[in-house]
């Protein structure tokens, strides 16, 4: 008689100790690029220019300025098709996606499954052919897919209004600090109150982008407990506080159940409360930004919505913020009539533009 | 209430949610949220769409919406304007689909060695390309691009005033402005009607306030103009030249840093990404390899370095205590996220085009340019602007001479199964009813004549 398979599993483990460790991740030797260039080869080639045209338009850069004619040939390296694919798949053999383990992340940043029905959707050429400069009225479904976004993001959030403009979660914490100072510039505060408080334990992006708006920067330390120290906010609050930046639970991963009373404290002092809420994984639907006191947070999609992270971007950091804030987000907008959407100008007091065109849909719509 | 399994949450079983808990020593799961105040508990269920639970469900749902839009690949589209239609390399999505690119996030040399060597070898051959020794992991887009780079300048210099020559995408101007506005002050340069940068302008407004002159060659219409008395000018006044480029050009067409510019910066949606609503977008900064400004750099640098093993080569990190990663805000602006993803794409377009390809690419565009100038020129009350100059991948097109706005234009061309050019005259109403026609390598002869017909008819109705 056949041994049943269970005996083979049996051998993996002794006294509960694993056997077998022998993972190992594709080393290949790969050389440089450069060093697989073959003179005269070619991996594509570009559409011929027609006869008429070369006839036509014997020499086109005739009227160019001399200088402008680039007489060095760019050393790039001369591959055929098939050495450029094996070469670039066996570097991807030598990167550990999450798809491939459980990637653990780092600090408040962990990574979701990204489906695979969401790329294929997204790689639709109804999607991907998309010019960001067609008229509304070609672009309806993606108007469409932007809209909901916002409404989704409106009840995740509990705030009232949403931009998608930001290209990553530190763009879009850059993006909530030139609201607050668009929002400072309007009601006359900006020259008295110029400090931001966050903590050690918040991204470096916080801080930075405070920084980078022209705020000067107070960083608390925890107390010890671990937590945000109460006691070191109400020593940094004064009349030059312009906001707090927080994140929630910190990259210690515990949940700073004094939260409403931070907010509480920076409100009575006269600031906004901004939550950067990168990855908001563990608390969706169990605990929202404006129950807890904020005006302003953010979402990075590519975190908390099921989108890859690609290696680092593209990516969203989704802005989302209440009603008196609503009238600095970004322009342009997208609203709604009926069932039309059309983009509008942000109006006088909005930001601008901060990334090019619009967001990278492609991540927008693979979180609906 | 219907117990879900959910197919993209693992152990949501609920004997395997029982055994975790119990593991931990849990009697539900509230016990895990006890540090959450009840006043801050959410008391009733958001209010959001019933799920799609089933992935055909899902999928039928996003086809329809997808079935409202109209794409270029359907029509004839002469969009530009920052954002164009290519060929993409079938390699090119091949690669950026393999899930080992797609889903990595932030791993070390040890893990991730292949990410850091296709992104210096992206970083190597954008050098060989601009002709400069550093070049940038890649920023969100061209905006940020153009934005960083006169940061560094104004830090390099300790200068406050930037210049930025006006035919400028006004998107990446509105980019500009916000990110400077705590501390720098944005000036524009004149154009002359030829279309270039008024020289004599430039000098009037250089002083030893300027940290740097920030111009985009091709610019924002498309001309090429002469870089080297721009820079000899700058350089006088002791500012740094920043110049945007299309990088797609450049097989062809002289190196930024051949004429002296100091920073280079521009996009790369043009290197293999298609334009998916805008979100193909990635960003360059290059300069050459001089301590002091490379150490301006906000972003990421990925180097090359010998190993313990010998003829091996390992990849990591450069300066890294230039960064907010390192510093917070201390370091130079900040650093995260951004298009990295759009980087290895390029690299792999790069390696597909080489040289021959490169010099291909930009020969065609301006060749294609020049042929579409000749033919909508034709047309009765239809007027090129700059009609002299040599363009690269667009030119703006005036209708004032038909009597009809771009917008009546554009709507009749849609019927036409045709998208006309970007309308300028809210951005540039100086140029009256005019519009940025953008032709690539892949608008064939027969497309641009179908433009010229369909343009004669829709402006002579």
């Amino acid at each position: 008689m056949k041994k049943p398979i269970q005996d083979i599993s049996a051998g993996r483990f002794t006294n509960g100790r694993a056997n077998l460790r022998r993972y190992h991740q594709a080393k290949w030797d790969e050389p440089v690029l450069f060093e697989l260039s073959q003179p005269g080869e070619r991996g594509i080639l570009v559409p011929e220019l027609e006869s008429a045209i070369v006839q036509a338009i014997p020499d086109a850069m005739a009227a160019l300025p001399a200088g402008m004619r680039r007489n060095t040939p760019p050393a790039l390296p001369q591959m055929s098709q098939n050495r450029v694919l094996r070469h670039y798949l066996r570097l991807s053999q030598q990167t550990l996606g999450a798809d491939l383990n459980v990637d653990v992340g780092q600090g408040t940043c962990t990574m979701k499954y990204n489906p695979k029905v969401n790329e294929q959707l997204g790689r639709d050429p109804r999607m991907s052919e998309l010019h960001p400069l067609q008229d509304a009225e070609t672009v309806q479904g993606m108007l469409h897919v932007y809209h909901q976004v916002h409404l989704l993001l409106m009840q995740v959030s509990g705030m009232d209004a949403v931009s998608l403009q930001g290209r990553s979660g530190s763009q879009a914490i850059y993006g909530n600090f030139a609201v607050l100072r668009a929002w400072q510039e309007a009601n006359g505060t900006l020259d008295t109150r110029d400090e931001v408080i966050t903590t050690i334990f918040s991204h470096p992006s916080d801080a930075a982008c405070a920084k980078l708006l022209g705020y000067k920067v107070i960083t608390l330390y925890p107390d010890a407990d671990g937590y945000p120290d109460l006691d070191a906010l109400r020593a940094a609050l004064s009349k030059r506080t312009a906001a707090l930046i927080i994140t929630n639970p910190e990259d210690t991963g515990i949940f700073n159940s004094k939260i409403a009373e931070f907010t509480r404290l920076v409100r009575e002092a006269g600031g906004l409360n901004i939550y950067d809420q990168a990855n908001a994984n563990g608390l969706l639907g169990i605990t929202r930004a404006r129950e807890a006191g904020f005006d302003m947070c953010h979402f990075n999609l590519h975190k908390t919505f099921a989108t890859p992270h690609a290696c680092g971007g593209p990516a969203v950091g989704a802005m989302c913020v209440t009603r008196k804030l609503e009238r600095f987000l970004p322009s342009p907008r997208v609203v709604v009539d009926g069932d039309r959407y059309s983009i509008v100008d942000g109006g006088p007091d909005s930001i601008g533009k901060i990334s090019k065109v619009d967001p990278r849909v492609k991540t927008i719509l693979q979180s609906v | 209430m219907k117990h879900i399994v959910y197919p993209y949450i693992p152990n949501s079983v609920p004997e395997v949610k029982a055994a975790m808990l119990a593991s931990i020593g849990a009697k539900s799961i509230e016990e895990l949220y006890a540090e959450i105040p009840a006043e801050l508990r959410m008391q009733k269920p958001m209010d959001l769409p019933e799920p799609l639970l089933s992935e055909h469900a899902l999928k039928r749902h996003v086809q329809s919406l997808l079935a409202r839009n109209r794409h270029c690949g359907e029509v004839l589209s002469f969009l530009g304007g920052g954002c164009y239609q290519h060929h993409v390399p079938a390699i090119c999505d091949e690669i950026n689909g393999r899930s080992e690119f797609l889903t990595a996030y932030a791993g070390e040399p040890y893990d991730d060695a292949g990410r850091f060597q296709s992104l210096f070898e992206y970083a190597s051959m954008m050098g060989e390309l601009l002709e400069m020794e550093v070049v940038s992991i890649p920023t969100f887009d061209g905006h940020q691009a153009a934005a960083t780079a006169v940061r560094m300048a104004g830090r390099h210099t300790g200068r406050k005033v930037v210049l930025v020559a006006e035919h400028v995408n006004p998107e990446k101007w509105s980019v500009m402005l916000n990110y400077c506005r705590s501390d720098l002050e944005l000036r524009q340069v004149q154009f002359t009607s030829e279309g270039v940068l008024d020289l004599d302008h430039l000098r009037s407004v250089l002083d030893d306030q300027v940290a740097c002159l920030f111009v985009d060659n091709p610019s924002y219409l498309g001309v090429l103009q002469d870089g080297a008395a721009i820079a000899a000018a700058v350089h006088a006044c002791g500012a740094l030249l920043v110049v945007g480029v299309d990088p797609s050009c450049l097989g062809a067409i002289a190196s930024p840093a051949s004429y002296g510019a100091d920073i280079v910066c521009g996009d790369i949606q043009s290197l293999g990404m298609h334009m998916s609503f805008g979100g193909g977008h990635g960003g360059f900064i290059a300069t050459h390899d001089d301590e002091a400004l490379v150490m301006q750099y906000p972003s990421r640098l990925f180097g090359i370095a010998p190993t313990s093993v010998a003829g091996e080569y390992g990849f990591g990190d450069v300066a890294y205590s230039r960064t907010s990663f390192d510093k917070r805000e201390n370091g130079n602006e900040f650093v995260g996220t951004a298009a990295a993803l759009w980087g290895i794409t390029a690299g792999v377009y790069l390696a597909l085009m080489g040289p021959a390809g490169m010099r291909d690419l930009a020969h065609s565009i301006i060749t294609r340019n020049a042929y579409a100038k000749k033919l909508l020129g034709a047309l009765p009350g239809v007027q090129i602007v700059h009609a002299t100059q040599t363009h690269f991948k667009e030119f703006a097109v005036n209708f004032d001479g038909t009597r009809k706005s771009v917008t009546e234009i554009n709507r009749a061309l849609r019927g036409h199964g045709i998208f006309g050019g970007h309308d300028l005259s809210h951005a540039f109403p100086g140029l009256g009813q005019s519009a940025l026609y953008s032709f690539t390598e892949i608008h064939t002869q027969e497309d641009i004549q179908a433009l010229s017909q369909a343009l004669a008819e829709v402006t002579q109705k």
